[in-house]
């Protein structure tokens, strides 16, 4: 008997375990106590019925405050929880930012925001995930710019459509550059870059075709006339250190990502993907790949999302959330420990730059990988 | 420095330290043992409320973890046959057999026992040497990364049981279902059959569940395994570990601890490689007398010391160079990034009393794991009195739930249940299911780098004989496979000669 019981005891715990973990990739940003759900759950239906009417009033006073700009972020009051879908790995950057922005929407609604890491299929899994919920400023996913405009060329089975989608703001963009090695190659401008391809081949480090890097070299070999190819990695922080090790000569990444070897003096940026030249690192001005001649632009992004049917009154709110949170010391706190420089643009201009990205990998693609 | 030192030990022992460390290796300790979570998984669930604690504790936690996670999963290995995590796939090899001998605590300890030996050795290779293997990290290119595949593929020979044939077609079936997904170089899918789900391949934990725990559950439905049953409840009343089996132990301890360290400060591998690699090098030095296989104590003591010996050193590259080695260390990245430690070059000038305070936490870290896994191992060793029955029960439930935490999908349940029936149906035919594990292991790595290696040479093969870390590899693969040939001639002579003298 006694041992039946201690076998149903470890058993019943083995299970309480389970259930307490609950679904692998999703880690709660708060903590809730156990036994919340169900009275919160009741609480929410209730709230939704309020909701309903709440917004049914509000919706005229909202409009007016969206015309003129000036949404108040408490004009959204959420009925449940903030569900915050990541198609990247728990501790990446952009998930470490969406755990930022989700602990504001936490603060300013008194909501728990859960981040949901769905990762695979270049952000597709999340946003089917997205698709399958109610249309609700409180169901909410990072995207990232390669979703919408490189996955869908290399992988027709990513059928995904910018226009399903509203977007509430950006979240991060950064400049891409072009580093060299000049312990390992000797290169130390993009003229050097230029003299070496004439008698070796380009060996750079990229991810895999269907990847900002692997696309922006593409493109910049091809129109430079250089005769390149790719090792490919999983990821840029491994393909700095391919040059680095000497086994690349350059590599395509985030300015930030090169910071410390550009500091260290192991690595230099020879050129920036960008509109205007890049003077974040101290004493160096990195010239544009358009200066030099190649017209290839490209910023990397990552926006917050969210279906295309949400009410774009909460949709406006929930980015006043997102500024008026981002003035707080709080957030300056934790940016700074992250790393992390905001760009919360609004949505017309997130989905301005996935268009003109849109229509540059597409011209990538027909040129250089169709062939 | 030594104010740094000084400074850090200061941040180190707090009466909050000692607490967040002790809980953060319990809960990795459970999280490895349950199959299907893995301390990854604990984690990412713990992360978000770390970003309220300070730095040091909150560190110390997460870390505690990752190294509790790594000693729990041998538990399941070694009472149920099933790995809670992918590095514990080589302790079951002989650490099942012990149990069914009625030694499941002897098992157990001398696991405990090696798992601290590993992390140990681990922590302090991280605290004083992390610089300089960092500096060997750096070197490693495709070419060295296929060739260290290929050594680790080699390990097939030795877990193939009696025929090498089955052994190799085990482990092609293991390569061949690691390359459904994104290919790694041409950016194109393969085997995805248009299911998203499938995009990032097929899991690798989801297979292992499959292969050890469902296609037992199928055996026991059969009725099979009767006699497990009746063997499983007569523990030996000697069951415990002697100073005679640590002094036995401890040369095959302080090697694989070493094996563990050095693979896991390369990332991109992990303890998985090292432990399969460590078994593989005690198994060369078998004494006569010594059955890997069937139940032999340094069957566990090698693959236990060096999956924790790979721990620890898998945050070298991460601290040092910003690359998180596997994904635990990715986890962790984010964990450094939200207190502002910025992992690379530059963290131990800018950070130095903080990350030698979780340095040295991570050496103390391990005693605690210790003097915790001593107590409550004579807890779990009483998952071996659970009826059978019951106990089959309940694990299909784990299993699958475990399995649908992978990626929150069902699609991992069907995979695990597949292969379950295709692994149960192997074993009817007497193939061996670890080489399918290190199939699925290490494929990826040898065909993603043979590739970009050719890519890099133009073509020409020769890149392999040329870079001396290289061309070392694959000399070591060539001379292990002949000598573990030998070996297991001579071994099997010798014991034979040995079981004569006995009787």
């Amino acid at each position: 008997m006694k041992r039946k019981m201690l076998a149903l005891a470890m058993a019943g715990w083995m299970v309480f375990s389970l259930t307490a973990c609950g679904n692998g990739q999703t880690a709660p940003a708060t903590t809730a106590a156990p036994g919340e759900t169900a009275t919160e759950k009741a609480a929410d239906n209730k709230d939704t019925g309020e909701q309903e009417t709440q917004t049914g009033e509000k919706e005229e006073s909202d409009t007016k405050e969206a015309a003129s700009g000036a949404v108040s972020a408490d004009s959204f009051a959420p009925a449940k929880d903030f569900n915050i879908r990541v198609p990247f790995a728990a501790g990446g950057s952009a998930d470490t930012i969406a755990r930022i922005i989700g602990q504001g929407l936490q603060k300013t609604y008194g909501k728990s925001a859960v981040i949901n890491n769905l990762t695979g299929a270049n952000g597709a899994i999340a946003a089917t995930d997205l698709n399958g919920a109610k249309a609700d400023a409180t169901e909410l996913m990072v995207g990232g710019i390669a979703m919408f405009t490189l996955a869908p060329l290399f992988n027709k089975d990513l059928n995904l459509s910018m226009d399903d989608y509203q977007f509430v703001c950006s979240l991060v963009s950064e400049d891409q550059m072009l580093f060299v090695a000049p312990g390992n190659s000797g290169i130390e401008d993009w003229a050097g870059l230029e003299e070496y391809a004439k008698n070796n081949r380009v060996i750079y480090g990229a991810n895999a075709p269907g990847g900002a890097t692997h696309m922006l070299q593409t493109m910049l070999f091809g129109e430079a006339g250089i005769e390149a190819e790719a090792v490919t990695s999983d990821g840029s922080a491994k393909d700095l250190l391919a040059v680095a090790g000497g086994n690349v000569v350059c590599a395509a990444a985030t300015s930030s990502l090169g910071a410390q070897y550009v500091e260290e003096g192991t690595l230099v940026p020879i050129l920036v993907f960008s509109e205007e030249p890049y003077t974040g690192y101290e004493g160096i001005e990195v010239p544009t790949a358009k200066s030099l001649g190649y017209d290839v632009v490209f910023k990397t992004c990552n926006f917050l999302m969210t279906q295309k049917d949400t009410s774009p009154e909460n949709v406006a709110a929930i980015y006043q959330a997102i500024l008026d949170y981002s003035e707080t010391d709080e957030f300056r706190e934790l940016a700074a420990n992250a790393s992390y420089i905001p760009d919360l643009s609004d949505g017309e201009t997130v989905e301005k730059t996935i268009r003109d990205a849109e229509a540059m990998c597409q011209e990538a693609y027909d040129t250089y990988y169709v062939k | 420095m030594g104010q740094v030192i000084a400074a850090a030990l200061a941040n180190l022992f707090t009466v909050q330290n000692l607490i967040f460390t002790n809980i953060g290796i319990f809960i990795g300790i459970i999280f490895g043992a349950i199959p299907g979570m893995n301390g990854n998984l604990a984690i990412t669930v713990l992360l978000p409320f770390t970003f309220q604690m300070d730095t040091v504790p909150a560190l110390l936690m997460l870390t505690a973890i990752f190294f509790g996670s790594n000693f729990g999963g041998s538990i399941s290995a070694i009472l149920i046959n099933t790995p809670g995590t992918n590095a514990a796939a080589a302790t079951l090899i002989d650490g099942y057999p012990m149990c069914k001998k009625g030694q499941p605590q002897r098992a157990l300890d001398m696991a405990l026992v090696a798992s601290a030996t590993g992390g140990l050795i681990s922590a302090f290779c991280l605290l004083f040497f992390a610089p300089q293997i960092s500096k060997i990290a750096i070197t490693f290119g495709s070419p060295e990364y296929f060739a260290l595949a290929i050594f680790g593929l080699s390990v097939i020979a030795s877990v193939s049981g009696k025929s090498l044939v089955k052994g190799l077609i085990s482990g092609g079936l293991g390569i061949l279902l690691a390359t459904a997904g994104i290919d790694s170089v041409s950016g194109l899918t393969r085997f995805t059959f248009g299911n998203l789900r499938l995009y990032n391949g097929i899991k690798m934990l989801a297979v292992l569940l499959g292969v050890y725990a469902i296609a037992q559950m199928i055996g026991r439905l059969n009725r099979t395994e009767e006699v497990v049953v009746s063997e499983l409840k007569e523990i030996d009343k000697e069951d415990h570990i002697t100073i005679k089996d640590v002094k036995k132990t401890m040369p095959t301890m302080l090697k694989s601890s070493f094996i563990g360290a050095f693979i896991g400060a390369i990332p991109g591998t992990g303890g998985a490689i090292a432990s399969f690699l460590a078994y593989n090098e005690a198994k060369r030095c078998a004494k006569p007398g010594e059955e890997f296989g069937k139940g032999e104590i340094k069957g566990v003591a090698a693959p236990e010391s060096a999956n924790n010996g790979a721990t620890a050193a898998t945050l070298i590259p991460l601290l040092t160079l910003g690359i998180p080695g596997d994904v635990v260390a990715a986890t962790l990245l984010g964990a450094f990034t939200m207190h502002g430690l910025v992992v690379g070059p530059k963290l131990f000038s800018s950070s130095g009393p903080v990350v030698y305070a979780v340095l040295i936490g991570c050496v103390i870290s391990q005693l605690l794991m210790f003097f915790q896994g001593k107590y409550l191992l004579k807890v779990f060793v009483r998952i071996t009195h659970i009826p059978q029955d019951l106990l089959t029960a309940i694990l299909v439930v784990v299993c699958c739930a475990g399995a649908f935490a992978i990626g929150s999908s069902e699609m991992d349940v069907y995979v695990m249940l597949f292969f379950g029936g295709v692994a149960y149906l192997m074993q009817k035919v007497d193939f061996p299911p670890v080489p399918i594990v290190l199939g699925m292991v290490l494929g990826p790595t040898a065909e993603a780098n043979l590739r970009n290696s050719l890519v890099m040479s133009g073509g020409s093969w020769s890149i392999f004989v040329r870079r001396p870390v290289c061309l070392a590899f694959i000399i070591l693969t060539f001379v292990l496979i002949v000598l573990l040939k030998k070996g297991d001639t001579k071994q099997r002579k010798a014991t034979d000669r040995f079981m004569k003298e006995e009787e």
